[in-house]
């Protein structure tokens, strides 16, 4: 997807579906994202 | 040297209190001032404290506070957006809920997160629209967005 999504879910959202992706996507050392924009 | 009454922490770690009790018993208001040399000082140690200072406990006896990662969950869907979001909580993850793409996009501006995961059809502001927006900002351009829509012909796929 052009717009830049990095991943995709399906409905109904299972849980070992979708903590398996987030932890692939952020993992443990993940950076946070950058202070608020002023 | 003077001392006057408050607290303090030695090089050991232990809290010092320099306790002026003649002023605490005093029925006048006193100033600042230099505490007597009749004055009681305490110290207070605290449990490890020495070791600690001397750098003697291993790191990995010591508990480490981690980072906690906070992820945004965007759907018009409250049943939804309460269910991702309870097993993400369930799963140690902070989670910011947000039922359009523009309160996502607020909350991801505002405090920062880790993870945007949000639906597509949205009022006020749609999943795509809010992809737009976060690519758009040099703070937000590297945030991961996962989509969770019924659209999708896989069930998961991750972007290499």
């Amino acid at each position: 997807m052009k717009e830049g999504a990095t991943a995709f879910l399906t409905k109904p959202v299972q849980e070992d579906q979708l903590i398996a992706a987030v932890e692939q996507l952020i993992g443990t050392e993940a950076p946070r994202s950058v202070a608020p924009v002023a | 040297m003077k001392l006057f009454p408050g607290t303090t922490i030695a090089p050991d770690g232990s809290l010092i209190l320099l306790i002026d009790l003649n002023r605490m018993v005093a029925t006048e208001p006193s100033e600042r001032r230099p505490i007597q040399a009749s004055a009681s000082a305490a110290r207070i140690f605290a449990p490890g404290s020495t070791a600690i200072a001397r750098g003697s406990i291993p790191s990995e006896a010591i508990d480490r506070v981690e980072q906690e990662r906070v992820i945004v969950v965007a759907d018009d869907s409250i049943s939804v957006r309460k269910f991702v979001g309870r097993m993400l909580e369930k799963n140690g993850y902070r989670v910011k809920l947000a039922a359009d793409g523009l309160e996502a996009a607020e909350l991801v501006t505002q405090h920062g997160c880790h993870l945007v995961i949000t639906d597509l059809e949205m009022p006020r502001m749609t999943g795509y629209e809010l992809m737009v927006q976060l690519r758009q900002s040099p703070s937000t351009r590297r945030i991961p967005v996962m989509v969770v829509t019924s659209r999708a012909g896989q069930n998961i796929a991750i972007a290499r």
